[in-house]
């Protein structure tokens, strides 16, 4: 069965000691036979972990940072822009979340039919959290205090990149930023811009012969694999993922709550904040610190 | 979940005024063993008329024959159903509660005379409550009329999508009118109309879909599915209609179990070791399961459900009638209906023992 795709025992066995200590800090509000409403179990969350953090540190590559911004409890959007994800860097994100927030929080998506009416993977997903794409469970989702991760797909114009977006292209028909307000206001959370970028080859006058020639050499195995499990690459030889989490965006609530002077009450005030978002998270300004530990807004970083 | 469903009156969950006098229809059902106990046990029940096309069940024989009166009668004759409602015992007064649990669910042999069965059964009981002002009409639908595929909710409420595709089971067809019977009622004055629909229910003899599933030799289920489900119990459905019965309220209302958990999960807690196939052979490898008599679980009866998740939402049942510290609460003290029925009848205590 789909629940015995890793064994319990080796999936922790492929988990750090840190990762097996949040998998066992995190809240789990189990519905009576360990499993929550949605159908995750730890069990399964364990083996997903194992196999999301292979991808995330050695297929992806994923560096981050900003995770002090998550809401370390209660429901809130995780708002992807600056790229389109592809099945891996989707992956990638909910296990950067899970790693790297101060509690152990899982981010939910919404997932394509295509996914959820699959043998094996319909379980799958839904083991790690993941549910159908439908606008009520989203706000099953977010009043249940999840996170709901949603990527953006009217920012064309800072950022959004299509190329790339892989299996999962037609998940974010419905995720506008008028869907993303809407459900932030009725709900009353908080919308936490995710920005993905890929950084650049470290090829180049800059980069020494030796080093572009690895990155040459475990980049097309990382591709291969990548296209083997996901149907597409997240981009070309060499590059990393990299996640920023910018400071929350308050949205004034249906009731006129929260009116402080930065809150956003329009899409096109929204539109605004992810904007500077992603333009203060640019891949310019990664590529910067790219050499160094530090993350974009100075907090800790992963990967 | 839209605003008609959501827009609950102050007085829902209230004790009704008066003692009961309640016709319930079906008795033949396991379930209808189960709330008839209950109701007899209830000092706030003056007296409880059964109706069933055959002898009275084993279940209901030692019960109290001045509060408990067995009668038989043909549904879907629309002159029968009229004489229930002038019984000797109703000279005084007449029933202020139906409720309805008859209805022909065996696909096998199904015909148009069951057809009639199950919608003209509903319509001229209703008929019947609303000229003689019956205060509370009960419907027991089921679970079977939620569109079940890969892009249903997570958590399916009372507004969800319905299985109106013609293709869909006669029996889930019929099931779907006689509810839209019902709905279509909904705003009378004087009668509150409440229309059940359970979750899967679980319990010996039950012939649930479900039930019948667990109780094949061996369950079939179709390879790399493994489905969400929050069934109900037999003794649970028992006492959510008790409360729907005796409280105030009316409207369309999910009922379930509280644990949610996987098909195979289920299984696993019983003892019970499923039989994978291929799921485009599920429903031949059914047909001849059940032609060689080792099951009576009909795939084709809810196609998807063995497939995807249908876990019922009953947030709305729990806020109208299983409102904890009510005033109807206080008054029983624990649960002293639970208490009498267990004190006239041994306590099943495992799945093998329920029923």
């Amino acid at each position: 069965m789909p629940r015995d795709w890793i064994d319990s025992d080796t999936a922790r066995a492929l988990l750090n000691p840190d990762d097996r200590r949040r998998l066992e800090r995190y809240v789990l509000a189990d519905a009576g036979a360990g499993v929550d409403i949605f159908g995750v179990s730890r069990e399964a969350l364990g083996r997903g972990l194992a196999a999301g953090r292979f991808v995330h540190r050695h297929v992806l590559r994923v560096r981050s940072g900003g995770h002090a911004h998550l809401p370390p409890a209660g429901g809130g959007l995780i708002a992807m822009v600056g790229r389109l994800p592809n099945a891996a860097q989707l992956m990638s994100l909910i296990v950067d979340v899970f790693v790297g927030a101060s509690t152990p929080r899982l981010v939910r998506t919404l997932i394509d039919e295509r996914w959820t009416a699959a043998p094996y993977a319909g379980n799958l997903a839904r083991e790690l959290g993941q549910v159908p794409n439908l606008v009520s469970n989203a706000e099953s989702l977010l009043s249940a205090g999840h996170l709901l991760g949603i990527p953006i797909q009217d920012l064309e114009e800072v950022g959004y990149d299509p190329a790339g977006a892989g299996m999962l292209s037609s998940i974010q028909g419905s995720f506008t930023l008028a869907s993303c307000l809407d459900w932030a206001r009725r709900h009353g959370v908080p919308v936490v811009p995710a920005v993905l970028s890929v950084s650049s080859a470290p090829e180049g006058p800059s980069a020494p012969p030796s080093a572009s020639l690895r990155a040459r050499s475990s980049a097309f195995g990382r591709r291969a694999l990548e296209r083997a499990l996901f149907g597409a690459s997240h981009g070309a030889r060499g590059r990393r993922l990299e996640i920023a989490y910018a400071s929350p965006i308050r949205v004034v609530g249906a009731d006129g709550r929260d009116r402080s002077s930065d809150s956003v009450r329009t899409s096109e005030e929204l539109r605004r904040a992810l904007r500077r978002a992603v333009a203060q998270h640019s891949p310019s300004a990664t590529d910067q610190a790219a050499d160094g530990p530090a993350a974009p807004d100075g907090s800790d970083a992963h990967g | 979940m839209g605003d008609a469903l959501t827009s609950e009156q102050p007085w829902f969950g209230t004790p009704r005024e008066g003692r009961r006098r309640v016709l319930v229809s079906g008795v033949h059902r396991k379930v209808a063993g189960e709330f008839v106990s209950r109701l007899v046990a209830d000092p706030e029940v003056e007296f409880v008329v059964g109706v069933s096309h055959g002898t009275c069940p084993p279940p209901l024989l030692n019960l109290d024959p001045d509060r408990f009166l067995m009668t038989t009668a043909d549904l879907s004759r629309r002159d029968q159903v009229e004489n229930l409602f002038m019984l000797d015992r109703l000279r005084e007064a007449n029933f202020d509660t139906v409720v309805h649990l008859a209805f022909q669910g065996n696909p096998k042999g199904y015909s148009v005379r069951r057809h009639e069965f199950n919608v003209n059964s509903t319509r001229w009981l209703l008929d019947g409550c609303l000229r003689r002002a019956v205060g509370k009409f009960i419907y027991l639908s089921t679970d079977a009329v939620y569109e079940v595929g890969p892009r249903s909710a997570s958590q399916v409420r009372e507004d969800a999508d319905v299985n109106f595709d013609p293709q869909a089971h006669p029996i889930v067809r019929d099931t779907v009118d006689a509810e839209f019977s019902c709905r279509a009622k909904m705003d009378h004055d004087h009668c509150e109309i409440v229309v059940l629909r359970p979750s899967g229910v679980l319990g010996g003899g039950v012939l649930s879909g479900l039930n019948l599933l667990m109780e094949s030799r061996p369950p079939l289920l179709p390879v790399g599915y493994d489905p969400l489900i929050n069934p109900t119990s037999k003794q649970r459905l028992g006492r959510d209609l008790h409360l729907a019965a005796t409280l105030r309220g009316k409207g369309l209302f999910n009922v379930a179990g509280p644990v949610v958990a996987t098909l195979e999960g289920f299984m696993e807690a019983r003892g019970i070791s499923p039989q994978r196939v291929p799921g485009p052979l599920l429903t031949a490898a059914g047909r001849v399961q059940r032609a060689a008599g080792r099951s009576r679980y009909n795939q084709a009866f809810h196609p998807g459900r063995l497939f995807y998740s249908l876990v019922l939402d009953d947030a709305r049942f729990d806020r109208c009638f299983r409102v904890p510290g009510s005033e109807r609460v206080d008054r029983f003290g624990v649960d002293p209906v639970q208490s009498a029925i267990e004190g006239k009848r041994r306590v099943p205590t495992s799945f093998a023992d329920a029923g």
